[in-house]
């Protein structure tokens, strides 16, 4: 049986996207990273880097994300069975609870 | 390469769950697949182009993705042909055409605000679009657009912005090159600047650290001339296929161009303000890098027309002839833009600065919704407005306040008489004056703190802060009484000396951007150095 996919995308500055991609590829992952350029002459506002993954290794990719120091993301973005996530500035320890909260709901206790 | 659930989820990230979006479906015979046929032959890498309907004016691409991305705005689209008609309406002339000018660049600005997370100064800026006017130049919708004869306006409205931002798509290899470095821009770049040097504006563009980014002006003649080297075939492919003519009128498209330029940039404008550039006062059409790029686009018209689209091998006279012909026509356009230019600087200035913006928009709008004549159009643009809202799932008090002025029964300024709300904020009190009382932040801004009726939170601030004060001075409770956040944050403005005027930030209790205040006031990282005043 094909095991359940997701997608995580993360906004953020170039420094903070490199930085997510990097723990991507740590972990065998493709990421998809872009500068996002709006149509005016006041350059590139933001990244963005994106991955499909397995859902039950999603919690283990979003810790290493709250492991980041001096990085600051603007967004994280996560789509797991339909579910759509999104956290923008998340303030400190905010990306690890949700990887504990996704681990406690894959051991099926969703409180 | 992405597969396309990722592509689809991608996209779908960069306009959120509300708006219509689909990619462009390249197997019909439309103007559109015309077009992308021959970007096809030209551009080596693979993009894809969605479609968004139900958002903001704005254009953006996703440039190293694979394949790339380019966001078709509908309403980016819409905007463009208004802004056309408008300058080239001889009904709209002098002030008349600058009081336009403001009314339009407010209604992006109130468009893209909502979208960039400031929707009580949105709901202002749309109030303001909708009362300041002497005259509401129509709508332009994507029917009227589809609808329109396929001539030289056509191509250029429709695909002049998606060229370019598929031009950069296509100068990826240049990506930090300067202009200087290249054969054709330098001595262009370098005649534009010698021009410049003796006027004012010299001092007060280069005067802005990044005013003048070589890298970003090369990116964008990139674009500019990847754009305007396509059109040419673009609109004789698009009218041979899809209009009734043989050949194109090659004066004609100059002049389109050229007017289509400025457009871009009125909305380009609006984007970077909405998104808080402050550059963007000193940033007028008259800019040097916006002076650089003109001249780009007057000389490659002259030579692609000069030389039947031969670029490399042009007769020298022929090239002085026409180039006076499309300089003569830069004049003409030129004239209508700086008196549009008059009013969208108006605009402008009222997104950054707060004691310029109209106490009195919101009470302006409910009398306009009141009239005879013209009441009708403004409750449908409140309503098409607050569409806008839904589609990007903004919710606010104001936008709540604008649905109830467009959709009473009783009289809209009756029904705002009574939405008054009281407002608290910290008043410093000393020397006989009370001011509203704010901390300076890390990044220089004035934050003043405006609470909730009856707010426990107020009662912990002042007694927190009260210590810091110098002697003499007291931190007391005042209301503010205000029917919008926003008429709150002009009054808050007007009471402020002009120095924290410029570098005032108001947040309300309740917002996402005041929580997140709190928080770095509690972590530290809130401070300039030490404690503010």
């Amino acid at each position: 049986m094909r095991s359940a996919q997701g997608t995580l995308i993360v906004t953020g500055d170039e420094n903070a996207v490199r930085a997510v991609a990097a723990i991507l590829n740590e972990r065998g992952l493709t990421p998809h990273a872009s500068q996002r350029r709006n149509l005016d002459a006041a350059v590139v506002t933001s990244w963005l880097v994106a991955a499909t993954l397995l859902v039950k290794t999603a919690p283990d990719v979003l810790r290493a994300l709250a492991a980041l120091r001096e990085i600051r993301l603007d967004r994280v973005e996560l789509d797991l069975d339909a579910r759509n996530i999104v956290i923008d500035n998340p303030r400190p320890g905010q990306v690890g609870e949700l990887a504990e909260k996704l681990e406690r709901d894959a051991r099926g206790g969703n409180a | 390469m992405l597969d396309d659930a990722l592509l689809q989820r991608i996209a779908r990230s960069q306009v959120g769950d509300g708006v219509r979006l689909w990619r462009q479906d390249r197997g019909t015979d439309s103007p559109m697949n015309t077009a992308l046929d021959l970007v096809d032959e030209v551009l080596p890498r693979p993009y894809a182009v969605f479609w968004v309907d139900g958002g903001p004016p704005e254009m953006l691409a996703l440039p190293d993705l694979n394949p790339a991305v380019v966001m078709f705005s509908v309403r980016h689209l819409e905007m463009m042909a208004q802004l056309r008609g408008v300058l080239t309406a001889r009904a709209f002339d002098g002030e008349h055409l600058a009081a336009v000018g403001e009314q339009l660049t407010l209604r992006m600005l109130a468009e893209l605000l909502l979208r960039y997370g400031d929707p009580g100064l949105a709901c202002h800026f749309l109030a303001g679009s909708l009362s300041d006017a002497l005259t509401h130049p129509a709508p332009v919708t994507l029917r009227d657009l589809e609808a329109s004869p396929v001539d030289e306006s056509y191509t250029t409205v429709w695909f002049h912005a998606l060229l370019h931002e598929l031009g950069h798509v296509a100068a990826r290899e240049h990506a930090g090159a300067k202009p200087t470095d290249d054969p054709y821009f330098g001595p262009l770049y370098e005649a534009t600047l010698a021009a410049y040097r003796d006027t004012p504006l010299w001092q007060e563009d280069l005067a802005t650290p990044g005013a003048l980014d070589e890298a970003v002006l090369r990116a964008e003649l990139d674009a500019d001339l990847f754009s305007l080297r396509l059109l040419f075939p673009v609109t004789s492919q698009v009218i041979l296929r899809h209009g009734t003519r043989d050949r194109i009128e090659v004066g004609d498209l100059a002049s389109e161009v050229l007017l289509a330029f400025h457009a871009m940039q009125f909305i380009s404008n609006c984007g970077a303000a909405a998104r808080g550039y402050r550059t963007m006062l000193s940033g007028r059409l008259g800019s040097v890098a916006t002076g650089v790029r003109m001249n780009v686009i007057i000389d490659f018209l002259a030579r692609y027309i000069a030389s039947s689209g031969d670029v490399a091998n042009v007769d020298p006279a022929e090239l002085t002839r026409v180039r006076q012909l499309v300089f003569a026509a830069h004049e003409i356009v030129n004239q209508r833009v700086a008196m549009f230019d008059g009013g969208h600087v108006r605009a402008l200035r009222r997104r950054l600065i707060p004691a310029e913006r109209r106490r009195d928009a919101v009470d302006r709008l409910a009398q306009a919704l009141e009239q005879e004549i013209g009441g009708d159009f403004a409750r449908s643009e409140v309503r098409r407005f607050l569409a806008l809202g839904e589609s990007l799932q903004v919710r606010h008090r104001d936008l709540d306040l604008l649905a109830e002025l467009a959709t009473t029964g009783a009289k809209p300024t009756g029904l705002l008489s009574e939405r008054q709300r009281v407002y608290q904020i910290a008043g410093l009190t000393g020397n006989g004056v009370t001011v509203p009382f704010g901390l300076t932040r890390r990044d220089g801004a004035y934050v003043v703190f405006v609470f909730a009726t009856d707010s426990p939170i107020l009662d912990t601030f002042i007694h927190n802060l009260q210590p810091n004060l110098r002697p003499g001075f007291e931190l007391v409770k005042a209301a503010v009484i205000s029917p919008t956040d926003q008429h709150a944050v002009i009054m808050i403005a007007a009471s402020l000396p002009e120095h924290e005027q410029v570098r005032l930030e108001v947040v309300f209790e309740g917002s996402a951007e005041f929580a997140e205040q709190f928080r770095q006031i509690d972590d530290g990282t809130f401070w300039p150095d030490a404690a503010g005043r």
